[in-house]
């Protein structure tokens, strides 16, 4: 049975936006003239596709069902309380198998020391071995050999793939459409070798991760690398949602106080400097610690653990996005005080046209740009603040997966002795992924929105 | 100017309502205080009595704004807005819910913060403009193509990495500073150096690609031309026009934030488990201890605020084209 | 005469376009003479200036020729000695003396710079000369002013003292009076002049504007799309210009003059402005109640017989956009009454001012920034007619649509084009459309062609001519151009600091006026001397 979380929806939505914008941008000449700059750049376009890959990802994680679960007769069933996500079932290997605690990377046994029955009477100390993988070797006894093999096979599956994907999607795109714009998007060598690398790179990954526990395990045993992936959901909700609870704010007090001005103009001011007066940090403390009273005194009807947690990753969403918005909101002040005297604004005076329809004929499409900009930009800076809100216990939800609550415990971790860096390794490498792609595609977008910046970089 | 100086306070003032208005909205009026004395003692079976008690203890059990039981001044002033809110303009900030005094603990713990921001910010204002100037020197080359993309790089690391991997290798692996900790005096130092080190690396990233572009909107422009047909040298240039003209939003950029110093880092002291202010915020946070974070919103408020017209006055002594109005 | 410089098969590429931006340019420049560099928006005459003192931006590249100064090749100079050459030989003065100044260092420390004697006392003597030299006679107060503290002019004048201080062998002015007004324009021509005579320099004088470069200098070259097209004496080449390009250049400084009509038989004003003041109230202080305010327009009355053309002559500052904005109602009238077809168009309810409105509108001054750049020219044009005639069916609009861009000289595949496809000219013809399609009875012209190149200039010019002879529109005019006006207009009003100095007939007021200011206009306005 598919059950949607509340944020499922909302990521649903933002699908659903960034789908029409697209149609927008293609049937808009010039809007898809600035676009294609974005995409003819080699940085704009990796980052795009690293950037959707991650996209996608979270999407499949926001298809939520309850499984099945039959009685005994095999006829009648009941639905499991337990959430699953379409990526959990591809993920099968990884979601399936629990060991029962701390194991390194491609290793075969526990990280620590156990005493293990060896018959009935000996026990000796030594590190036990895995229940589910690290020597179920699929090709060859020895770890070297069997890990390279797989690799190889990974490869030229993905491979195959890739020229499949290329004869079916990029030619037909070609042929089919005679649109110059968009076959100049898409006749691109390095697009199709970043596509063939992140194929290839997940695929590796994915076959690997039957057999080992790529990343490792966690202190109750799962595996990290698991728990990386399923991290991508959520900060790419923090990242999207956020923006969206916060545009209609900026976007809409921020037109009213430029354009209208006067005393609309002075009430807007005065909520968005005393609201940006309050350090950030603290704004957002202070709200989330009194939700966190709220829920702990009106428990709300939950049915589970699941709907919990993700009510607490909407709620941050909304308050991170309550708090942020100021700053948009100035900008846009800022533009459409300009745009107010604005030439062709004068002439559709000149018409008599109300400020209603100037604002939307004339005003809102000339600073889209400032909004595309921002929001790119945004993103990374509130994908790095989750992890920050989770170490202060204002983040997410504990049981939530995030990189945020996966640093949080590796701060333990790594003062244990040996040390166990593998939580952290992970974290930091999908965090650093996701966050480096975030800002270099927001560079080329800002240059290619904004001519006055692009200067620097040529 | 004193004039001007006096008339922006003012202008402060409905500023510093509204913010105690909202943290005052916030904390008593979307939670009653019942509520919030239930979560500390732990929500279950929790009885009347010990709310009530709770809520004595530390001033709660008053009406929010009018007190039937008083009379006259009194009946407002018997009251939460009174003793907590408005209170807070005397900088009264009273005893938090754990019975310590508040205004005492923000004496204590503003100058181990100043100690780590200070340095920091002055550090890393010096390491970024040198690195900013050296990719404008070196503009439209590789260097500067390559260094920006580094700084980005060093941009999409989040914080924490840099503190717990700089706490790793150089306390734990290295043995060079102590881990955490802290002393009064001299010997504060040495468990200074690595968190300021750990702040000023972090900032590189971003700080010396903003004041790159600072820079390099700066060298476009068509004075620049002039005083290279006058003939002079290219550093001549950068220094003496770039540079200055550069300069007057770095400098208003650091005034805004000297105020907020005292704020100290909240991640970074709590880390290195420095008793400033940012570790004493972060540990009422964790312990839910609300006195505290009210007072740290007020006094943040009024710290920036001060920052503001530090600002605007730090323009107009750096730019001649403002003036006070 | 000497050779001073030479500059030979001069080419030069954008890096990025490998397009060649100049193209094999060829020609001398003698001890003490002016040569003038003429040549459109996009000629490459300003870069060809650049070349020499080479300060080319770092996206261009010479890709071949020399630049001989005093037969030295200064391509091949290393940078060190090419600063020694613009410290002491070579300076420049650019177009907008507001950005070539720096605006957070006074006066005497940008002049400082150029000299190459460290001695202060001296130099501090010396600088003060040198701006007294160029008409400043408060020289000691001004030099610890910051730039914005002046004037255009003034900042155009320390912009001179700035590259005399080395007292250079070759001066670079890259169009030095574009941006300002004509009776300061007519300073600074003169002062150029006696400059050159005084210290026996070359100018190399880089303009758009024939007249300007007819009354100052020996020799002409004329460029186009990077190229020379002709060189010639000045005197010869006003005679008789060889290339037909240069001909028409030349041929778009003369407008016909307006055929004198018969007294038209209508005696109805379509505008009638009776004592209008425009104040604007300046920012009031905090503290004191006392209101401020700027008169931009004050007690100003102008009558326009149907048909007829009436232009407001000013310079900057003199208050005739505000009389233009304050007719369409985008400036708020302090008092007095603006009748339009004898309705007093304050007096209007809102849906009688729509009804009104088609009668009266206005083009704007810029045409790059009066369309909006997100929208195709069909809904441009469409969105006053939209707006006004509701009613109207699809087919008609269509007519309309066609009928106007016909009018305009344009075809019908622009319609779905949006504006960054068209040119400056291109464009203002759109600006015509949007307007023409209402078919009003006034239309008010805001410098309509100030931003656009002189042939192109004629160009729409005569389409407003032809659009007048066709429909019996009325024109308010608004320009700083005496000259253009006075070829166009059947009246004129003067305007000065918000006040009307002077109208009447264009043709009594051109050829007898007596008012002191109209004169001092009239005489700066720069004439071509055959």
């Amino acid at each position: 049975m598919v059950t949607f979380l509340l944020t499922d929806i909302f990521f649903y939505i933002i699908i659903l936006s960034l789908f029409l914008y697209i149609r927008y941008v293609i049937n808009t000449p010039d809007i898809l003239e600035t676009w294609s700059y974005v995409f003819k750049n080699k940085t704009g376009i990796l980052s795009a596709i690293v950037l959707s890959f991650f996209m996608m990802i979270a999407f499949l994680d926001s298809i939520h069902f309850k499984e099945k679960i039959y009685n005994n007769d095999k006829k009648s069933y009941v639905y499991s309380s337990e959430i699953k996500s379409l990526l959990d079932t591809i993920l099968i290997p990884m979601y399936e198998n629990t060991e029962k605690s701390y194991s390194s990377p491609f290793s075969g046994h526990l990280y620590t020391k156990e005493t293990i029955k060896v018959s009935d009477k000996i026990e000796e100390r030594d590190y036990p071995k895995l229940l589910h993988k690290g020597n179920h070797n699929k090709y060859f006894e020895n770890n070297l050999y069997n890990i390279f093999l797989t690799l190889i096979i990974a490869l030229a599956k993905s491979f195959l793939i890739s020229i499949f994907i290329y004869l079916i999607i990029f030619r037909r795109t070609l042929f089919k459409k005679d649109n110059r714009m968009i076959s100049a998007l898409f006749d691109n060598k390095f697009l199709f070798l970043s596509v063939f690398s992140i194929i290839s790179i997940s695929l590796v990954l994915y076959d690997l991760s039957f057999q080992y526990y790529v990343l490792g395990t966690d202190k109750v045993g799962v595996d990290v690398l698991y728990k990386s992936i399923k991290s991508i959901r959520t900060g790419i909700l923090i990242g999207t949602l956020t923006t969206i609870v916060m545009l209609p704010f900026a976007v809409f007090l921020g037109i009213f106080a430029g354009y209208i001005g006067g005393i609309v103009d002075d009430i807007i001011q005065y909520i968005y400097t005393t609201l940006n007066s309050i350090p950030s940090v603290l704004l957002i403390a202070s709200a989330i610690l009194m939700l966190q009273v709220f829920m702990a005194n009106n428990p709300l009807e939950f049915e589970n653990i699941y709907e919990r947690a993700d009510m607490r990753l909407f709620f941050l969403c909304m308050i991170l996005g309550l708090t942020s918005w100021t700053g948009l909101c100035r900008l846009l002040r800022g533009e459409s005080m300009k745009l107010r005297e604005v030439e062709y604004v004068q002439a559709s005076k000149t018409f008599g046209l109300s400020k209603f329809s100037i604002i939307v004929r004339h005003v809102m499409p000339n600073i889209m740009h400032i909004v595309i900009i921002t929001v790119v930009l945004d993103f990374s800076a509130l994908v790095l603040a989750e992890a920050v809100l989770s170490y202060v216990n204002i983040g997410v939800d504990p049981t939530t997966y995030s990189w945020g609550n996966m640093i949080n415990a590796a701060r333990l971790e790594m003062s244990r002795e040996p040390v166990v860096w593998w939580s952290l390794f992970a974290a930091f490498l999908f965090m650093f992924i996701l966050v480096l792609f975030a800002n270099l595609f927001s560079d080329v977008v800002r240059d290619a929105f904004d001519p006055r910046a692009s200067k620097h970089y040529e | 100017m004193i004039n001007y100086i006096v008339k922006r306070i003012l202008y402060a003032i409905p500023i510093l309502i509204g913010v105690n208005l909202l943290t005052f909205t916030l904390f008593f009026v979307v939670n009653s205080p019942d509520e919030v004395a239930r979560l500390h003692l732990g929500n279950k079976r929790v009885t009347q009595e010990q709310i009530i008690t709770w809520n004595q203890e530390r001033g709660y059990d008053k009406p929010l704004f009018y007190n039937k039981s008083e009379k006259g001044l009194e009946s407002f002033r018997k009251t939460i807005f009174y003793e907590k809110s408005l209170k807070l303009f005397l900088f009264d900030f009273g005893v938090s819910d754990s019975g310590r005094d508040i205004k005492y603990d923000i004496k204590q713990r503003m100058w181990p913060s100043l100690a780590i921001a200070l340095p920091s910010l002055f550090v890393g204002l010096l390491i970024n403009i040198t690195i900013a100037l050296f990719f404008v020197f070196f503009r439209t080359t590789k260097v500067d193509y390559y260094g920006v993309i580094l700084c980005v790089a060093l941009m999409s690391i989040s914080s924490l990495f840099y503190i717990i991997g700089g706490q790793y290798l150089i306390s734990k692996l290295m043995h060079l500073t102590p881990i955490s900790g802290y002393e009064h005096g001299y010997e504060a130092i040495k468990f200074l150096i690595l968190p300021v080190i750990i702040s000023v690396i972090y900032g590189i990233g971003s700080g010396s690609r903003w004041y790159r572009s600072l820079f390099l909107e700066e060298i476009e422009k068509d004075y620049v031309k002039t005083a290279r047909s006058k003939g002079l040298s290219e550093s001549a240039v950068l220094f003496n026009h770039v540079f200055k003209n550069a300069l007057i939003p770095i400098l208003t950029g650091v005034v805004v934030i000297l105020p907020l110093l005292f704020m100290g880092s909240l991640i970074v002291e709590s880390f290195f488990g420095i008793p400033g202010l940012g570790s004493y915020t972060i540990d009422a946070i964790q312990s839910q201890d609300f006195a505290i974070v009210r007072s740290m919103v007020f006094l943040g408020t009024v710290l920036y605020i001060i920052g503001l017209i530090l600002t605007d006055i730090s323009y107009t002594l750096v730019d001649p084209r403002v003036r006070l109005k | 005469m000497s050779k001073l410089l030479n500059v030979k098969n001069l080419s030069l590429e954008i890096k990025s376009s490998n397009k060649n931006i100049l193209k094999n340019i060829n020609f001398d420049i003698y001890k003490s003479e002016i040569v003038s560099l003429i040549g459109e928006s996009g000629s490459g005459k300003s870069l060809t200036a650049l070349s020499i003192i080479r300060l080319l931006e770092k996206s261009c590249r010479i890709t071949d020729g020399e630049i001989n100064y005093l037969n030295k090749n200064i391509l091949l100079l290393e940078e060190k000695k090419m600063r020694a050459i613009r410290k002491n030989e070579i300076s420049m003065i650019f177009q907008e003396p507001m950005r070539s100044l720096n605006p957070v260092m006074n006066i005497y420390d940008q002049l400082k710079e150029s000299y190459t004697v460290k001695n202060t006392k001296n130099i501090k003597k010396e600088i003060i000369n040198n701006l007294v030299s160029v008409g400043i006679s408060d020289a000691e107060r001004v030099i610890s002013l910051y730039p914005h503290q002046l004037s255009g002019g003034m900042k155009q004048r320390v912009m001179i003292a700035m590259a005399i201080a080395c007292k250079p062998k070759l001066l670079i002015a890259d169009e030095p009076t574009t941006s300002l007004d004509v009776t300061i324009q007519k300073q600074v021509l003169d002062l150029l002049l006696e400059l050159k005579n005084k210290m026996n320099m070359s100018i190399l004088f880089i303009t758009h504007d024939l007249a300007v470069a007819s009354q100052i200098s020996d020799k002409i070259i004329v460029m186009r799309d990077g190229e020379i097209i002709e060189k010639a004496n000045t005197t010869n080449f006003f005679k008789n210009p060889k290339n037909t390009y240069s001909k028409s250049l030349l041929d778009s400084t003369h407008y016909l003059k307006k055929e004198n009509k018969k007294e038209t038989n209508h005696n109805d004003n379509t505008l009638d402005i009776k004592n209008l003041r425009v104040y604007f109230e300046e920012s009031k202080s905090f503290f004191s109640k006392q209101k401020k305010f700027i008169k931009a327009v004050d007690d100003v009355s102008i009558k326009i017989k149907t048909g007829s053309t009436h232009a407001i002559v000013g310079e900057s500052g003199s208050g005739k956009t505000t009389v233009a904005k304050a007719v369409m109602g985008l400036a708020k009238i302090t008092s007095g009454s603006i009748k339009i077809q004898n309705k007093d168009i304050s007096n209007l309810s809102s849906r009688e001012t729509i009804n009104h409105r088609k009668n009266y509108q206005m083009i704007f001054q810029d045409p790059f920034s009066s369309l909006n750049p997100r929208m195709r020219i069909g809904a441009i044009i469409k969105e006053g007619l939209c707006f006004l005639n509701p009613e109207i069916n699809k087919k008609e609009m269509d007519f309309l649509l066609e009928d106007v861009l016909y009018k305009v000289g344009m075809t019908n595949d622009a319609l779905k084009k949006y504006p960054h496809e068209f040119s400056g000219g291109q464009r203002q013809r759109i600006a015509i459309a949007r307007v023409l399609v209402l078919n009003p009875k006034l239309l008010i012209c805001d410098e309509p062609t100030s931003s656009l190149d002189v042939t192109v200039q004629k160009q729409v010019i005569n389409l407003l001519t032809e659009i007048q002879r066709r429909s019996n529109v009325s024109y308010l005019f608004i320009s700083h151009d005496i000259k253009l006006v006075s070829s166009i207009s059947d009246t004129i009003s003067v305007m000065k600091n918000g006040k009307v100095v002077e109208s009447g007939k264009t043709f009594d007021i051109i050829n007898h006026t007596k008012n002191e200011y109209t004169k001092k206009l009239l005489s700066s306005v720069p004439q071509i001397i055959n």
